[in-house]
């Protein structure tokens, strides 16, 4: 039990480390920025690849960051000079309020056939 | 490094057999129970995927594809345009070589509402129900296919994919202002089909073609698609304009 406490300690951490934000002003910092345009209006991801979901249960604050800063695959970099630490902390504030939908078994229309 | 082997497949089949035989049929069987499992999994995380956004409006790709779903599911169906890794892919099962009928071959924008026409047209004596997901940008290359199809009378429903963009290319100009350290809330320039949207059931409907929407509620896309199916199988053409997610 200690091992798996101190393993999981650094992921706590990260997620206390997140910035104080406006989630309201995050997320029209979402649309503002376009982050949409890949990730949906909610967070969901998008089809074809175009980009992956990111709520619910976004990454740890420090993973966030750095994918937006500095990301892999076809990301673009958001640097500060055009996306503002404040803002990245409101978008983040944001994405961290995104519910999880209902499950598949919930919805009539996505129960296996 | 290759190797050069010599064979005789005339010589080496009979062992073949008999090593494939040897494996029996119970290995077969158990091997056919791992992967119906191991599909079974996926098509219940493909699921749970379109549960994301379920609600949202605009509406989510996987919810409009769900929602066509439902009105093809007991027909003979054919969607005119597919493409590897859609929700249709993902979601609906595809038991018959005509169901999708795959994509341009050149990831050509114009190309789907033509060639929709055109599979609705080939499939309309064969009994087969044709849809398509409609993307905006591409049906405005050629919006007069619209009035083929209610001159010709040719049973098509057409959805549409309403994200009133060049979508593809407002996340390629993102990206390439990322490259060059350049602002990209720029992207949208240039790429986007708003200020004015442009309302596609009039589009539709001022060339013969029976149609609803714009819809931004994903509720009501259902009962709109049931009415488009009606008028699809009374032999004529049907378009729902749905303004949805980006992709």
């Amino acid at each position: 039990m200690k091992v798996l406490a101190l393993l999981f300690f650094p992921l706590v951490a990260l997620a206390q480390d997140a910035p104080q934000g406006s989630a309201e002003r995050g997320h029209k910092a979402f649309l503002k920025y376009q982050c949409y345009t890949c990730h949906g209006t909610v967070g969901q991801g998008a089809d074809r690849g175009a980009g992956p979901k990111l709520a619910p249960n976004p990454f740890p604050w420090a993973g966030f960051e750095f994918q937006v800063r500095t990301p892999r695959q076809d990301m673009p970099a958001y640097r500060q000079q055009h996306l503002p630490d404040q803002d990245l902390a409101d978008i983040y504030a944001y994405v961290r309020t995104i519910k999880a939908p209902p499950s598949a078994s919930a919805i009539p229309l996505l129960k296996a056939d | 490094m290759d190797i050069s082997i010599s064979a005789d497949v005339q010589a080496t089949l009979p062992s073949l057999i008999e090593s494939i035989r040897k494996q029996g049929s119970s290995s077969r069987a158990g091997r056919t129970e791992a992967l119906r499992k191991e599909y079974q999994q996926m098509k219940a995380r493909i699921r749970e995927s379109a549960t994301l956004g379920w609600d949202a409006s605009p509406v989510s790709t996987a919810r409009l594809h769900a929602e066509l779903w439902q009105v093809l599911k007991n027909e003979n169906w054919c969607l005119a345009e597919s493409r590897s890794g859609s929700w249709a892919a993902r979601l609906w099962p595809a038991t018959q070589h005509h169901n999708f009928l795959g994509q341009s071959g050149g990831a050509g924008v114009g190309y789907i509402a033509p060639a929709a026409v055109g599979a609705a047209l080939a499939n309309k004596d064969k009994g087969i129900i044709t849809a398509v997901v409609q993307p905006d940008g591409d049906l405005m290359y050629a919006p007069g296919v619209l009035w083929t199809a209610a001159h010709h009378k040719i049973p098509l429903l057409s959805v549409m994919h309403n994200n009133r963009a060049y979508h593809q290319e407002v996340m390629h100009l993102q990206k390439m202002a990322g490259l060059h350290n350049r602002r990209m809330d720029t992207a949208r320039i240039g790429t986007t089909i708003e200020d004015p949207n442009i309302d596609y059931a009039k589009l539709a409907q001022a060339q013969g073609v029976w149609a609803e929407g714009p819809i931004t509620d994903p509720a009501k896309i259902g009962p709109a698609l049931q009415r488009a199916m009606a008028v699809v199988k009374k032999g004529e053409p049907a378009l729902v304009d749905i303004v949805t997610q980006g992709r």
